[in-house]
This record gives C-alpha cells, sequence and structure tokens, in this order.
C-alpha cells in the first residue's frame, strides 16, 4: 500500500430475522450512527463514502446508493457503490482502504446491508441470464455440488459439516449482535431435514436483516484517537469469470491467488501459526473445510482433519469464525464487512465476550458469486 | 459438410415479477399512520433544510438526525407542474389526463410530489392547491390517502 491505513470504528446492527423496526435507511442508519460513534466523529469529518450490497433483486430497490445518500451523510461527497455478489461487504471496504492509501481521502465511510425480510433471497438468487440455462437454484442449491466434490476428493466423513455447525453455534453465544443464538447437538443438525444433499437445514446459514459500517482513515487520522486502531496490513479483491471449462470450483484459483497476494504483502510466510484468528465466509457448513485449503491453513485436503481435531475452536490453535460467522448471521451484502469489521475488533482487543486472547494479527475473508470473486484482508494490532 | 445458418437477430423474452414489502420504521410509518388515522400530515424539522416533507428521519443535506416533529397544512402552493396527456394504462396514477406537481404545504420548508387531475386549465406554478382525502374505509398508510390535490385559487 501506498500508505498505512487503519480501521479506527466498527459499528453493526443487532442481527436478526426481520427488522420490521426499521426502514433500509433505519437499519443502514443504526450501522452508521455506532460505527461513527465508535470512532468519536460526525459526518462531518468523512471524505467520502463507499457502499456495498447484494444484487438489488433482493430488496428490490435499484441504485440503493442514490436512494441512501442522504441516509449516509454523502451529500455533496465521493459516493462509490461496489458490487460482488456475496464478497461485496468485504470487496467494499477494500474499496474504501484504497481510497485511503491512494492519499486523496483521509476518512472514509464504508457500509454494507441487506434487508432479507423485505423480499426472497431464492428468487433473487435465482437470475434469468441471457441464453444461459435457468438453474433455479438459489445459493444453497448451486453450493451444494460443490460440498459433494469436495467430500469426494479428499475423503472428508460425513460429521465434519454438522461438527462445523455446532461449533458455530457455540460462538455465536458469545456474540451479542448474532443472529442465531442457540445451541444445537450433532443430532439436531444430523436430523434436521435434508435441503439440498450435503446440505441439511441446520447446516445453512439464516436470512437476516443488519447491517455494518466502518470508519477507515490514515495514519496520521488514526493515530488521533480516541481507540486503538486496526492497521489493515493488506487488502485485495480477485474475480475469475464462472463459466471457465476445467475451473477448480471446490478451490478456486481466485482464491488461492488472492491470499497468496494478501500474504506476500503482510509478510506472512506460515499462516497457521503467524494468523491468530480468521473470520471467514461459510454460508453452508463444509465450506470451512473447503477454505480452510484454499486459504493456505493447511494442505489441500486436510481442512476437514482440522476441524475433527476441533483445533479451529474458541480457545484453541486458531479460532475460525469466533463470532459464529455466517452460519449465524446472514444479512447478505453485510456478511463480507462483518468477517473484516469482526477481525478489526480482534486486534483492536473489542470484540466483548468472543474476545481472542492476544490477538495481533487477524485474517477477513469473504466470496461470493460462483465462488469466483473473493475478497480479504489482513489487519493487525501493529502499524 | 453444411455451414451454420444464417440468421435474423432474434429476442428472447424474460418476465421478472416479484412482490416485496418494505418496513417502514419509525418516520415514515407516523408519517403515514397520520394520514391513515388522523387525516395529518406529520413532518420532522431538519438541519440545513427546515421541516421536511416527508419526514425521513435525517437530514438529507448532511445526514443528521431528524429533530422535532411539525404538524404541515393540507394545503399549499405549486411549486412544479409536469402534465400528463395520454396516461398509460396502470403505470400512472390517474386514467385520464393529469399533472404531476410539486406543492409546498403550509408549514413546510420542501416541497411534496402529488397530482392534480381537475381544472387542468386553472393549474399554473403558484396556484393555491388542497388535498382530497380518500374516505376512511379506503386510507391505509399510503401517500394516495390523498387522492389527488384541487386547485382552490
Amino acid at each position: 500500500m501506498k500508505r498505512p491505513v487503519a480501521v479506527v470504528g466498527v459499528g453493526q446492527t443487532h442481527h436478526s430475522a426481520r427488522r420490521a423496526d426499521v426502514s433500509i435507511a433505519g437499519l443502514v442508519r443504526e450501522a452508521v450512527d455506532r460505527a461513527l460513534l465508535d470512532a468519536g466523529l460526525t459526518h462531518e469529518d468523512i471524505d467520502a463514502v463507499v457502499i456495498g450490497k447484494a444484487p438489488d433483486q433482493l430488496e428490490g430497490v435499484m441504485q440503493p446508493e442514490q436512494f441512501l445518500a442522504g441516509a449516509l451523510g454523502a451529500h455533496m461527497k465521493p459516493l462509490l457503490r461496489v458490487h460482488t455478489a456475496g464478497s461485496v461487504g468485504a470487496s467494499t471496504a477494500i474499496t474504501a482502504v484504497t481510497h485511503v492509501a491512494s492519499g486523496l481521502y483521509e476518512r472514509v465511510l464504508t457500509i454494507a446491508f441487506e434487508k432479507q425480510s423485505e423480499g426472497n433471497a431464492m428468487w433473487a438468487l435465482s437470475p434469468s441470464l441471457p441464453f444461459t440455462p435457468p438453474l433455479v437454484a438459489g445459493a444453497g442449491g448451486f453450493f451444494a455440488p460443490y460440498c459433494r466434490a469436495y467430500i469426494a476428493k479428499s475423503d472428508a466423513p460425513a460429521h465434519i459439516g454438522p461438527m462445523t455447525v455446532v461449533n458455530a453455534r457455540e460462538n455465536a453465544m458469545r456474540n451479542e449482535y448474532a443472529h442465531l443464538r442457540e445451541t444445537v447437538t450433532l443430532e439436531e443438525v444430523t436430523e434436521s431435514i435434508m435441503l439440498w444433499e450435503p446440505i441439511r437445514y441446520l447446516e445453512t446459514c439464516p436470512s437476516s436483516d443488519g447491517a455494518v459500517a466502518m470508519i477507515i482513515a490514515s495514519e496520521e487520522q488514526a493515530k488521533k484517537g480516541p481507540r486503538r486502531p486496526a492497521w489493515v496490513k493488506s487488502g485485495y479483491s480477485y474475480a475469475e469469470a464462472m463459466w471457465v471449462p476445467g475451473r477448480d470450483q471446490v478451490s478456486p484459483r481466485a482464491g488461492r491467488d488472492c491470499v497468496k497476494h494478501v500474504y506476500d504483502t503482510a509478510g506472512i510466510t506460515d499462516p497457521w501459526n503467524q494468523i491468530d484468528t480468521a473470520e471467514i465466509y461459510v454460508p453452508f457448513s463444509w465450506f470451512e473445510a473447503m477454505w480452510l485449503e484454499n486459504l493456505g491453513f493447511c494442505a489441500e485436503g486436510d481442512g476437514w482433519k482440522v476441524i475433527d481435531r476441533g483445533d479451529q475452536r474458541f480457545g484453541r490453535h486458531l479460532p475460525i469464525n469466533p463470532s459464529g460467522g455466517v452460519l449465524c448471521t446472514n444479512p447478505i451484502g453485510a456478511s463480507g464487512m462483518l468477517r473484516l469489521g469482526e477481525v478489526a475488533l480482534q486486534v483492536m482487543g473489542r470484540a466483548g465476550e468472543h474476545q481472542v486472547d492476544g490477538c495481533k494479527t487477524a485474517l477477513g475473508h469473504a466470496y461470493g458469486g460462483g465462488a469466483q470473486y473473493f475478497a480479504i484482508w489482513i489487519v493487525s494490532s501493529e502499524l | 459438410m453444411s455451414s451454420a445458418p444464417r440468421t435474423e437477430p432474434m429476442t428472447a423474452e424474460m418476465v421478472s415479477e416479484f412482490v416485496y414489502k418494505h418496513s417502514t420504521g419509525n418516520d415514515i410509518g407516523r408519517f403515514l399512520a397520520g394520514m391513515k388515522d388522523q387525516k395529518k400530515i406529520w413532518c420532522q424539522r431538519v438541519r440545513g433544510l427546515g421541516v421536511a416533507v416527508p419526514p425521513v428521519g435525517y437530514s438529507e443535506a448532511d445526514g443528521s438526525p431528524a429533530g422535532e416533529w411539525v404538524e404541515v397544512q393540507p394545503r399549499g402552493t405549486v411549486t412544479a407542474i409536469a402534465r400528463v396527456f395520454r396516461p398509460i394504462a396502470e403505470l400512472h396514477p390517474s386514467d385520464l389526463p393529469f399533472a404531476y406537481i410539486l406543492v409546498r404545504l403550509e408549514g413546510a420548508d420542501t416541497a411534496l410530489a402529488h397530482i392534480v387531475v381537475d381544472d387542468l386549465d386553472r393549474l399554473f406554478i403558484g396556484s393555491r392547491v388542497e388535498a382530497v382525502w380518500k374516505p376512511d374505509e379506503e386510507r391505509i398508510g399510503s401517500i394516495r390517502d390523498i387522492a389527488h390535490f384541487r386547485v382552490i385559487g
């Protein structure tokens, strides 16, 4: 990066199936108000605004960035909307980072949201593309074959998916903002209805209403306080084409290349030992094992073994998704930024009950589209 | 070996239809409830704009939170007009020729968009107009609880 960049404020809404108490603008403002308060700033201190959300069909509001400009305090300021499907929350934050790293802006407000209760994700995520076979699969039906391919390729035992959910739900109990705060047993998961083999009802993410915002600032501004910032050591967004024959959909190359670039820039050579916690995008149980491999935390084929041993649980070697992650809270467009915001809070030492002890370096990750968009950052407690 | 056929350009039809339900939240919610239950128009005082119609909970000018609730009058002065001579069925709010207006209601500092359907030849910028409410049983908490505005001067 051309100059140091930090997260100086994080704010998120309480997430639930239906936030009927607020409009879309009200939901967004709840997160923005909390982020500004956290940073000790007001709208007047903000130079530019970067907003992201998943496809417009989710709420039926076309050009939501235009609709929300006033609510975001973006009148007479540069306002940019980012769109990279499910990874958008993360790529939006990384766009805000490049805004500041470029030297053009000192303090940027970045925000991501989804209000899934106003529409239907299954409908919104089953698009009709010209001259392309309609899948009418939604996200679960689309990704289930990827999970089956992973199981076949790695010879993973059937209990790994359900185990992942049990752990995620335990983690969410320590996160006051999480949507699903109720533990489940292995039996309850395996006995829940099979939706898209091998993904059962309890192995899929919820539909949530929620938003998250961050204030991204230059070194000079970050050092003014009032709190200890999270320093962004590196952050990149990568993409690959969805329909290229021969692409590896279980461990996509864009993900591997993106994280390599992130590690190289941040000086990470041994992620398993150098990273203290990670928030990764796991909308369906099996993706935790898949991304552990794609992100280089273990060898290919070993992701499920990490979960089987419990090394990714809270309090163990590398806690994954201490917030409970996407399996417990999924306002789609915001889910990626929640991953990045959660790890920023971890290195600030302000993650609350799910704080990982002594956390200095953390990775935030999101993916989207047909597992073709990736956005990853590493944050640190040290400049 | 035959060659692929030459064609004229063709089209592929696509229908997209879904019914959404937007939560009103507190701000627009009280505005809509006031029209439905009281035939009153409640707005908010916001920084930089004065009394804003409709109330959205914040200032569109600087993002600051809205202040006090203020009742404005259901009558005011026309500030802009767009006349529609041939309405499109089901898309436009009237089947007969009508005019879109911006009306600055008494007590308000910003204008509200609505329609005038009668006396169009008496409608000009600066005309005085008044809300025509739908009957009690037809008001549902919508900007169309005001059926239209009528010219009063």
